[in-house]
């Protein structure tokens, strides 16, 4: 069921059995899971079903740093459905080393293995609608995918870890009617979080307050924060009292740190003789799914430089030099007013147009008019109007020189932190305050894996890797931290000293409370965080159905009571 | 014994013929129009139109157990239903079974057991056939031993609504990976399993005077069946039908597609020469959230034996011989 918090009476107080705040990936998944189950469930949404600007402001906060951090209101999404309103749709899940205790990275080693995980991704692939839970380039399609280029093969990397592509599926749009229908779901749309009440280790309810200026409390047996890493860490803090001084779940110290996102970047340009035929687009599995290859840092090569996890793939030049010569590259360098700000920022760089630019761009156009028809045209029917969206530009450059787009683990960091910030919203609740730091191990991962890239491809005959490694910092900070992804805050420990949520993602301090999201990842990848986000929200729905489940005890009591009535 | 298969000319009704036959059941073929396909097989036919009473005379003579999958109209199921099981009264038939459909729990969602109440709004086929079961269970007081079978949507070689069909919207991308249209859940069973049925209807006591749900168990979702038959024919990369194709389809094409199909019927084409229509009807079911339950069947009549993967694969060599 829907329900507009505008239609409800201010002081309205709603009891359920499990109150879910946010509505983003991980609260939608985690409440389908509920469907039918029986137990009662509220679903906070902190928004509209849509966007709406009022909603978006209240994610509005401060950033120590523009040039590394992006504003608090970009790269995320306030209505039903959160940020994958917006995202890329580009899935795989973790790899078992990332959930490592890794001696050459402090701060590594989750209180579970990836096989705790591991049984919940087929089924998060599915609610992801990214197919089949098969990231083996040689199963994936038919005849296994077709390789980069014949003979190149990397020995560091494996070349047959692929990406998988969502939709990209809005959350939102696309199990809203799952939701709506359910008899023991309702959703509460227009309702924002503002406070998590807990008078001792008991969380007796969350408060919520409206646009229209309404407060509505949800009374539940058990509550899960959702509401993405940044805004979770703020709800922990920024509910203080007596009982939580420093927050909830914040004994140790430990919420809003640790805040990772990725680190990332194109760099490189990665030459392979010409005429060599290089692939590096997409291949389609029997589900229509978009499948890509990836160069992936094996894991023995990771333990053996002391290096996190990284993923390298082929790419475009860089669209804002014209150099290029690639009409198709110009035209979209040209488009940028019309792209929005979350994708241009690593598209089109900082850089300013300039009039010469404009001018070498437009000749470069001029040079392939069809050809830039023809890609348009295609663009249209195979992402504009297509269902499942081909996910990204592919553009073979002239002379077979790739640059490398670049995706790895930033590891964990104690000074990385989202805290409460000086600001206040229309609330009167304190904003975020974000300052992102990374540490050099970040910027090291990146030089190693170049590295051996560059001994690798030449051992290989087929390409030759030129990059300058003094400059392997600049190029992977130019864009700052990598948008979207907001990991750490909450993580993930043995004990409240160094973690936030036990290993089943209960809040440390709390009987009943959790969280769900990309919060709790102590270590934060290569990979994009989505999948893993939706899959740890399956694994907490079935730990919480068992905690449903009537005790023993209790199954006796009441039928005794049976027998005597 | 002898049984009489009255509506022998159709889908299920043939499948069922042949399966008596081959087991070596004295089994009779009612048809309107003889076929050949029966006569070769030394199989007895009696022509009759069960919509017409005075035609039914003879049809009986002899007939112990009676099937009746007479399809049509609502008028005329309603109409057949009630002269066949007014005659097997008269005729002294031992067992009349009866096929209804679940289509008299109309747009009921949630478990659907053998029980659950009928007629949810039903549409013009679904109230039909609760009318036809009113006149089965009226024969019943009357003495007649009788048993209702209510399958879902029955799947399989020769299935033209549920395989055939499907395999050609699939072809031209009309139909494909729904999304959001295609989370209901797609109650499928194979004619086999129901052929199977209908014969431990005539053959088991217990099954006498009750009514069955006949469905497989854990049925996919729409998306998933028609993903996987999808994949089964080699349609593949799947298509992924935006919402608005549907939209289009299921309130705009439709519309047109019925008039053709009623015009060139009319006129007596083939109805193959109109493409196929996605109704509305048909959209709301890929999001009818209905479980159906064959509780009872599993226990008498025989669970169902046909694995939904074999179930596939069996429908779309069939698809692929046309
Ligand atoms: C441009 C872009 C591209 C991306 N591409 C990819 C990609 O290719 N692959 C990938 O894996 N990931 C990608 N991501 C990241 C992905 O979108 C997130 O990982 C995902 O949305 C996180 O899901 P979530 O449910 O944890 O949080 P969110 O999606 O952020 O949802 C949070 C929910 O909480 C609600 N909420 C927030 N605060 C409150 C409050 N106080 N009270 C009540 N409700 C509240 C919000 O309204 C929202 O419903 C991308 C992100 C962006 C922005």
């Amino acid at each position: 069921m829907m329900l507009e918090a505008s239609q409800l009476q201010s002081a309205t107080v709603l009891s359920t059995q499990l109150c879910i705040v946010g509505a983003g990936p991980a609260g939608i998944s985690l409440a389908l899971q509920f469907i039918g189950s029986g137990i009662d469930v509220i679903l906070i949404a902190g928004g509209k079903a849509g966007h709406d600007e009022a909603a978006q402001a209240l994610y509005a906060g401060e950033v120590a740093d523009d040039a590394l951090h992006s504003p608090l209101t970009e790269y995320r999404h306030r209505q039903l459905g959160g940020s994958s309103a917006t995202w890329g749709g580009r899935c795989m899940p973790f790899d078992p080393i990332d959930f490592e205790r890794r001696d050459f990275i402090a701060g590594s080693g989750w209180p579970i293995g990836h096989d705790d995980v591991a049984p919940y991704y087929p089924e998060a692939n599915v609610l992801a609608e990214a197919g089949d839970f098969q990231y083996d380039a040689k199963k994936a399609v038919e005849g296994g995918m077709r390789p980069i280029a014949e003979g190149f093969n990397p020995v560091s990397f494996d070349n047959d870890r692929i990406e998988r592509f969502s939709c990209p599926t809005d959350f939102g749009s696309r199990y809203r009617h799952r939701l709506a229908h359910a008899a023991n779901i309702r959703v509460l749309l227009d309702a924002h979080a503002v406070e998590i009440r807990a008078g001792g280790e008991k969380v007796e309810a969350i408060v919520l307050r409206t646009l229209d200026g309404k407060e509505i409390t949800v009374a539940a047996e058990r509550h899960v924060i959702a509401t993405g890493g940044i805004e979770t860490a703020r709800l922990l803090l920024a509910s203080r009292s007596e009982a939580h001084p420093a927050g909830i779940g914040n004994a140790g110290d430990q919420v809003g740190r640790n805040y990772l996102c990725h680190i990332a970047g194109t760099y490189g340009e990665l030459a392979f003789a010409p005429g060599t035929p290089v692939f590096h687009g997409y291949d389609r599995a029997w589900d229509g799914v978009y499948c890509r290859r990836r160069m992936a840092l094996r894991p023995e090569i990771q333990r053996e430089h002391g290096v996190g996890n990284v993923v390298m793939r082929l790419h475009h030049p860089r669209l804002p030099d014209p150099a290029h010569g690639r009409g198709i590259l110009s035209a979209i360098y040209l488009a940028k007013p019309f792209i929005s700000y979350e994708y241009s920022k690593r598209l089109h760089g900082g850089d300013a147009m300039t009039p010469g630019h404009v001018l070498r761009h437009g000749f470069n156009i001029l040079r392939e008019p069809f050809g830039v028809a023809g890609f348009l045209l295609n663009w249209v029917k195979v992402r504009t109007l297509a269902a499942r969206k081909f996910p990204s530009l592919i553009v073979a450059p002239r002379n077979n020189r790739f640059t490398l787009d670049i995706h790895a683990e930033q590891v964990p960091n104690l000074d990385s932190r989202v805290t409460l910030g000086a600001g206040l919203d229309i609330f009167g609740k304190p904003q975020a305050r974000v300052d992102w730091r990374y540490k050099p191990k970040d910027i090291e991962t990146v030089r190693v894996a170049l590295e051996l890239l560059r001994r690798d491809a030449a051992a290989t005959g087929r390409a030759s890797l030129d990059f300058d490694p003094e400059g392997v910092a600049e190029a992977m900070l130019r864009d700052g931290a990598y948008g979207g992804h907001h990991i750490g805050t909450a993580r993930m420990g043995p004990n409240p000293d160094t973690g936030v949520v036990d290993r089943e993602c209960r809040v440390f301090g709390t009987d009943n409370l959790y969280v769900s999201g990309s919060a709790i990842f102590p270590t934060s990848s290569q990979a994009n965080p989505t999948l893993t986000i939706v899959a740890f929200s399956l694994r907490l729905a079935a730990h919480l159905k068992r905690e449903f489940l009537p005790k023993r005890s209790e199954i006796r009591t009441s039928a005794i009571k049976g027998a005597a009535a | 014994m002898s049984i009489l298969v009255a509506g022998a000319g159709g889908f299920v009704g043939r499948r069922l013929v042949e399966k008596l036959h081959a087991e070596g059941r004295p089994v009779i073929a009612g048809v309107r129009k003889p076929r050949e396909s029966f006569a070769r097989l030394g199989i007895e036919q009696r022509i009759f139109d069960a919509e017409k009473p005075e035609t039914l005379g003879t049809a009986l003579r002899g007939v112990t157990h009676v099937v009746n999958c007479i399809m049509g109209s609502p008028a005329a199921m309603v109409a057949s239903t009630r002269n066949l099981a007014e005659a097997s009264v008269k005729a002294g038939v031992q067992r009349f079974a009866h096929f209804s459909s679940i289509a008299v729990f109309g747009n009921a969602e949630g478990e659907i057991g053998d029980d659950f109440p009928v007629g949810q709004n039903v549409d013009a086929y679904g109230q039909a056939k609760i009318d036809c079961e009113h006149l089965v269970r009226k024969a019943q007081q009357e003495g007649l031993r009788t048993v209702i079978l209510r399958p879902a949507l029955i799947y399989g070689p020769g299935s033209e609504q549920w395989t055939a069909r499907i395999a050609r919207l699939l072809r031209w991308s009309r139909l494909g990976d729904l999304g959001a249209a295609g989370d209901g859940i797609c109650n499928l069973i194979h004619v086999d399993d129901v052929v199977a049925a209908a014969i431990a209807a005539l053959d088991r006591p217990e099954a006498a005077n009750r009514a069955f749900n006949l469905a497989m168990a854990e049925a996919p979702s729409w998306n998933r069946y028609l993903m996987d038959f999808g994949q089964a024919l080699g349609f593949t990369p799947i298509f992924r039908v935006p919402g608005r194709n549907l939209r289009i389809e299921t309130k705009l094409v439709a519309i047109p597609l019925k008039i053709a199909e009623i015009v060139t019927g009319k006129l007596g084409f083939g109805q193959q020469l109109v493409p196929d229509l996605i109704s509305p009807s048909l959209g709301r079911l890929f999001n009818l959230d209905a479980r159906y339950h064959s509780a009872r069947a599993d226990i008498v009549l025989g669970a169902p034996a046909v694995g939904y993967a074999d179930g596939l694969r069996q429908s779309a060599n069939w698809v692929s011989r046309q």
